[in-house]
């Protein structure tokens, strides 16, 4: 059989490494075929492929040289900055613990790294409810860790590449462009190709061109400029992933609504779109509109019940507002869908506690621990075991708990900050000022924290 | 992932078990073509040429027996209508009305397609008297040969011709050919380069072929276009940007006056119109593989269906009615290939091939089969047995981690690893060199070591932090540095380096062991001739005369008598000694405190060796201290705060500055965006000048204050230094020592200051603690919110100072104190006339 055609066979039924493998072998004999080079680049790229709209939102950015902000002291509910505050005031929906930028967090960790996805799996697992959000950067981690994917051969030479000679080769430049970006984490790079072949089309360059321009523009920080961009390619056509990322244009310029409202459109012309949807309730939940975010989420399930995100969301949502049996109810069903991880099972725990089913907790945790894998996982599931000491009264037990925990994260603030608590019940001050002023240094925005500082030290 | 399961129906494993298959190689259809029993047949092949056809057939079998079947004999021979081995490389497999007119119009012909050949089959099939009587075989009925490799074709009657079957054949450079009825042949080549070719298909209504172009434009050709443009160029008749590398493709007549287009990208799931417009796209959140499209009901009824089947990688099939969810339910095995066939008289059989060439004939169950978690097989608890483990458990951590008894730790601590130190030094152009050797001696492995090194006065160029790793038991570990002194350190004098060396030990706990080298005297001074007139001096007495020829032994110098002068080899200070002529008194002196203190301490540690050695210990003690001391001290801190309150202030306006030259830089940036064209730029510009030369003499009166703060710093610490040893000497209580190594705070002479609190901010709550304990005044014990006041430091200072040396005068006995100088009470005027004849009889 032609080593191409099995090539191309093996690139269909994504075996990119045996493909990529077989093109080596082809370019060696002879570097100059066209077709398992394209074929090579497109196998490295779909290898590594991370949709970047599904990736962690990134906070809102402060550009000094931004001359374009108007208001620095934003209306409630309309800018991401100020969620928090809004939701200190209101203090009706519900408690739920925040993100280390203050955010609220949320029921679902999606795949922000390379290494969080197993395989090339769409599977997202949830994290567990009660963990302390160390929120990263997605894009920076993703875009570093594609190098470390490439088979170790130096066949393309990306800083050398000319993007104007390229831009005329139309048959190559939308493969060179998706390496350069997803693989080669060069979105500068991949922005001056984008520029030179629109600049040879002009205005003949096509909806795809403008969709990716408007991604490296929001890749690199300016998101104002991709929002033209990204608008006249809608203007083409309402492709969702262009929808979605004007919509994170928007909110990377701190302007929530906007993107609401760029949703809101998205979904008359696509109308039940599950991706807009869920940013919808991904945008309601940042801005702290809980209420709204879950309404969303459960229409999402209305459509497509077997939706991870949305189920996790709801359930953490019923959680944090005291319903855990309701939260469990959910997560039950994640579990009978197939759903086997550690997170899962940490929070089903969590639930049967609160919930009082104290008869499964143990057993639940149990599972969680046979199946964490990483010490993060690990660090977690015994934070989360302390709460049964710390429920049942055996603060013995917890401060164990904590400790182990501690072994596996040392920057576990949440861990520190209950072992103060802990100590504080012991009546060692001194020691639980340590753990607090240890896990501030963590997280400086946590209200729970400074309160227990301040606690601490007008009781002496 | 779904509650549902696809259930099992029917399964066959064919004879290539490698993962062989693709999309292209699974094809269902009638055995013949005028049944109507919906028994279709099943047509798989394989890359390496494996030819199998299948009829699922019912066993007619009790319950027990289908149990066995199950697990030992899940095939039904009678299935397997047809299975061969064609040696030859399979890549797609059709079947359809090829040879009409031939007389095998009611048989199933075949065509399959090998890279460089395509062959037409008819199967021919004889029905035998009981079920597995049925006899197949396969017929060859024509082959054509290629001189290029072949990607796949497709089917249908093109030119819109009913109830006949031409091939279409896409080659790897994207060129097609046509085979019509009877080897009629036709070629075309696409425009442009299509290097990585997709499938294509051929849409009915339109008589139009659908490919995608390498720009993953979806483009339509017209039939007729193609055939009578032979080798020429056309173009298409529309197109449209999909924007990704499409799997799969199918079409569908849904209505009289649409067909529609289905593609299964690689992210999303699109559906064109045969008119070119988008119907919908779905963004998909799963990684497709495949897919299979169909048509419920008829096209000409206004109630047909499209609805869609796609396979995912995770084993899941999820069923669109359009772009709708009716249903999600869980694959038996990974599919590559996913068709709807009808069998054992129930249309809708769910087919599909795995990777590994297994054939399963399923349906949706809709009974939902809830996931069983595997049980985790834990032993049960032995209470008794896991209390005792716990105890032991406990017992060794708290052993480990108890740290109440801190000097056995660290004796265990050096125990498990032996440090040895060697130093020399060498004078060269740069200045003295110094070289230190560390051997480590570990007493047993070590993952780990990094050493720390920390000598009291600032280093050049070099590093100071070493790490050994995989350290074995009882091997010997040597690390060499070497190292020169800033020149700047007039003021200082380097007498000392501590070692911090820390590992993990073998319960996993981390320790480190303090280990201070000390440079001998002989590197720190040099002899020089005795000096008159020092600022500094200090009177010492002892009961038994101190052999000082044995202190200084490295000196070499011969017999010292009367009195000797010493300098510091990195700075410019000398020390004198002079040697009263009966009494057991010496008298120490010099320009510089950081001096005398080096000699005091050298003196304190000759006293403590002797002491170790029990021969003659001298308990030496001060008589007379500088007079002044107290007030230098004073002053030096009043200086170091007063410079330290402007560097505040200098930094403070430093940040506003800089606050307004991004706000002008803004500005700036605005007027030249031509935002507000209103205003000259010149404004802006010469506010943004202005405020960038503040900012410059700013940061350089910053440098000069900086530099100052060093130097008072230095004196400082040279003067606490010197106070620390002065009271070493003079007391014999313990206590005392440790509250003045507290008030102090100098275990080594370094002066830390940090940004926010400077080394005097944060001895002042200690001070004020023994103040008040002192005054017996009430604790307050909120430091952190009074702000440091220098006077009530001072005050409080002064006073506990002054309380710490009259108790040492009870005490100890001591005729001059440290009260006595501080109230300026100087006696010894004539003494001290005595001692300036000495030193220059002499001299």
């Amino acid at each position: 059989m032609d080593p191409y055609l099995k090539s191309l066979s093996l690139f269909r039924r994504r075996k990119y490494e045996q493909c990529i493998e077989i093109c080596n072998e082809l370019l060696n004999n002879n570097p100059s075929l066209q077709g398992p080079w394209e074929l090579k680049m497109r196998a490295m790229t779909q290898r590594v492929y991370i949709d970047d709209i599904e990736a962690e939102e990134d906070a809102v950015t402060d550009d000094p040289m931004d001359t374009e902000i108007l208001a620095t002291a934003p209306k409630p509910g309309t800018s991401l900055r100020t969620a928090t505050a809004i939701k200190a005031g209101q203090r009706t929906a519900s408690s739920r613990p925040r993100t280390s930028t203050g955010r609220p967090l949320t029921g679902v960790a999606r795949p922000g790294t390379i290494q969080q996805r197993a395989g090339t799996s769409s599977l997202t697992g949830n994290r567990t409810a009660l963990q302390s959000g160390r929120g990263n950067t997605a894009r920076n981690i993703r875009l570093g860790s594609a190098s470390i994917f490439s088979l170790s051969d130096n066949t393309f030479n990306m800083s050398r590449l000319n993007p104007s000679v390229f831009a005329m080769k139309s048959t190559v430049a939308k493969i060179l462009f998706q390496v350069l970006y997803y693989h080669e984490g060069d979105v500068k790079k991949a922005l001056d190709l984008c520029n030179a072949v629109m600049e040879l089309n002009k205005t003949e360059a096509g909806w795809w061109w403008l969709t990716q321009k408007g991604r490296c523009l929001i890749a690199i920080g300016n998101a104002r400029l991709a929002e033209n961009s990204l608008r006249s390619s809608l203007k083409l056509l309402p492709h969702p992933d262009t929808i979605s990322l004007l919509a994170r244009a928007y909110c990377r310029i701190d302007q929530p609504l906007a993107a609401l409202e760029v949703c809101k459109i998205g979904l008359e012309k696509l109308p039940n779109d599950i991706s807009l949807l869920k940013q919808q309730g991904r945008i309601y939940e940042l801005i702290g509109n809980l209420p709204t975010s879950v309404r969303t989420y459960k229409q999402i399930i209305q459509l497509d019940p077997m939706n991870t995100e949305a189920l996790s969301c709801i359930s953490v949502h019923y959680f944090y507002n005291y319903q855990p049996e309701m939260a469990l109810v959910y997560y039950r069903r994640l579990l009978s869908m197939g759903l086997n991880a550690c997170e899962l099972f940490c929070n089903i725990g969590l639930c049967c506690l609160y919930g009082g089913q104290l008869d499964l907790v143990f057993s639940c945790f149990q599972r969680a621990l046979r199946l964490a894998i990483s010490a993060d996982q690990k660090a977690d599931v015994w934070y989360n075991i302390s709460f049964i000491g710390l429920n049942i009264g055996d603060l013995d037990f917890a401060r164990r708990c904590l400790r182990i925990c501690i072994s596996l994260d040392g920057g576990h603030a949440s861990a520190l900050n209950n072992l103060g608590v802990i100590a504080m019940k012991k009546e060692n001050s001194t020691k639980a000022k340590m753990y607090f002023n240890l896990s501030k240094k963590l997280l400086p925005e946590n209200d729970e924290i400074k309160h227990n500082i301040n606690l601490i030290e007008n009781k002496h | 992932m779904s509650l549902f399961k696809v259930l099992k129906w029917f399964d066959y494993q064919c004879s290539d078990y490698d993962e062989n298959y693709d999309a292209f190689l699974l094809t269902c259809c009638k055995l013949h073509s005028n049944d109507n029993n919906n028994k279709d047949i099943i047509i798989v092949a394989s890359h390496d040429g494996h030819l199998t056809i299948l009829q699922p057939s019912q066993q007619e079998s009790t319950s027990e027996d289908k149990s066995v079947d199950v697990h030992n004999n899940p095939q039904n021979p009678s299935s397997v209508i047809f299975e061969k081995n064609l040696n030859e490389p399979v890549i797609g497999v059709l079947s359809g009305n090829f040879f009409q007119t031939r007389n095998v119009a009611n048989q199933c012909c075949i065509a399959i397609l090998h890279p460089r050949k395509i062959a037409f089959y008819s199967l021919l099939t004889t029905a035998g008297l009981v079920e597995h009587g049925l006899q197949s075989k396969l017929q060859l009925m024509n082959k054509f040969e290629f001189q290029k490799t072949a990607f796949c074709f497709v089917k249908g009657g093109f030119g819109n011709v009913k109830n006949k079957d031409f091939l279409c054949i896409m080659f790897l450079d994207g060129s097609l050919r046509f085979f019509e009825h009877d080897g009629i042949e036709q070629n075309c080549t696409l425009p442009g380069i299509r290097t990585i070719p997709t499938s294509f298909i051929y849409v009915e209504r339109t008589d139009c072929f659908l490919f995608l172009s390498p720009n993953w434009d979806l483009e339509c050709f017209r039939y007729l276009n193609m055939s009578e443009t032979f080798e020429r160029k056309f173009s298409p008749i529309w197109s449209i940007n999909v924007g990704e590398y499409i799997l799969d493709m199918n079409s569908h007549q849904t209505s009289n006056s649409e067909s529609l287009i289905i593609l299964l990208g690689e992210n999303n799931l699109i559906c064109v119109s045969d008119t070119g417009k988008m119907k919908f796209i779905k963004k998909m959140d799963y990684t497709p593989l495949c897919f299979c499209s169909f048509v419920v009901g008829w096209y000409f009824e206004p109630d047909c269906k499209l609805m869609i089947a796609v396979a995912t990688e995770n084993n899941s099939i999820l069923i669109y009615q359009n772009s709708t969810l009716v249903w999600c339910a869980e694959l038996l095995e990974q599919a590559v290939a996913i068709r709807r066939g009808n069998f054992f008289g129930i249309a809708g059989g769910l087919v599909t091939l795995s990777p590994t060439g297994k054939v399963t004939v399923g349906f949706l169950g809709s009974e939902p089969v809830l996931n069983k978690v595997p049980p985790i097989n834990l032993s049960k608890l032995d209470y008794d047995k896991s209390k005792i483990e716990l105890e032991e458990m406990e017992k060794e951590i708290h052993e480990s981690v108890d740290n109440a008894d801190v000097p056995f730790i660290n004796a265990s601590a050096e125990k498990d690893l032996n440090i040895q130190t060697q130093l020399t030094v060498e004078s060269k152009e740069i200045g003295h060199v110094y070289s230190l050797r560390i051997i480590l001696l570990p007493t047993l492995n070590l993952e780990q070591v990094q050493v720390h090194l920390n000598p009291n006065i600032e280093m050049i160029n070099s590093e100071n932090v070493f790490m050994v790793k995989n350290l074995i038991s009882s091997n010997e570990y040597s690390l060499d540095t070497s190292f020169t002194l800033e020149n700047s350190a007039s003021l200082e004098i380097f007498d000392e380096i501590l070692l911090l060396i820390s590992f993990i030990n073998k319960q996993g706990i981390s320790r480190v062991i303090r280990k201070v080298v000390k440079v001998p005297l002989s590197k720190v001074f040099q002899p020089c001739l005795p000096q008159n007139d020092e600022i500094y001096k200090v009177t010492l007495s002892s009961e038994h005369p101190i052999n000082f020829n044995a202190m200084l032994s490295d000196f070499n110098l011969q017999n010292i008598k009367q009195s000797f002068g010493l300098k510091a080899t990195i700075s410019d200070s000398n020390l004198t000694m002079v040697l009263a002529k009966n009494t057991n008194r010496y008298r120490l002196q010099s320009n510089s405190l950081i001096v005398l203190k080096s000699f005091l301490k050298a003196l304190s540690n000759y006293n403590e060796e002797s002491k170790a050695l029990q021969t003659t210990a001298i308990s030496a003690k001060i008589k007379s201290i500088p007079v002044s001391i107290m007030e230098i001290l004073m002053t030096v801190i009043e200086k170091h705060h007063n410079l330290r309150e402007e560097m505040k202030g200098i930094m403070d306006t430093l940040n506003t500055k800089t606050i307004e030259l991004k706000f002008f830089e803004r500005c700036f940036l605005a007027k030249i965006h031509g935002k507000s064209a209103t205003s000259s730029i010149d404004n802006v510009h010469e506010l943004l000048t202005d405020t960038y030369q503040d900012i410059l003499s700013l940061t350089t009166k910053a440098e000069i204050i900086r530099n100052e703060i060093k130097i008072v710093q230095s004196q400082l610490c040279a003067t606490l230094c010197f106070l620390r040893e002065v009271v070493g000497f003079m007391s014999r209580n313990d206590s005392t020592k440790s509250i003045m190594d507290g008030i102090l705070l100098m275990t080594r002479c370094m002066f830390t200051d940090f940004h926010e609190q400077s080394q005097i901010e944060a001895l002042a709550p200690y001070v004020e603690n023994l103040y008040n304990i002192n005054q017996m005044k009430k604790s307050e014990n909120n430091f952190h919110q009074k702000s440091f006041s220098l006077p009530r430091f001072i005050k409080h200072l002064k006073s506990t100072l002054s309380i710490l040396s009259s108790e040492n005068a009870v005490s100890d006995e001591i005729l001059l104190n440290v009260k006595e100088s501080l109230n300026e009470d100087n006696e010894n005027v004539e003494e001290e006339k005595d001692w300036n004849a000495t030193i220059k009889s002499i001299i």
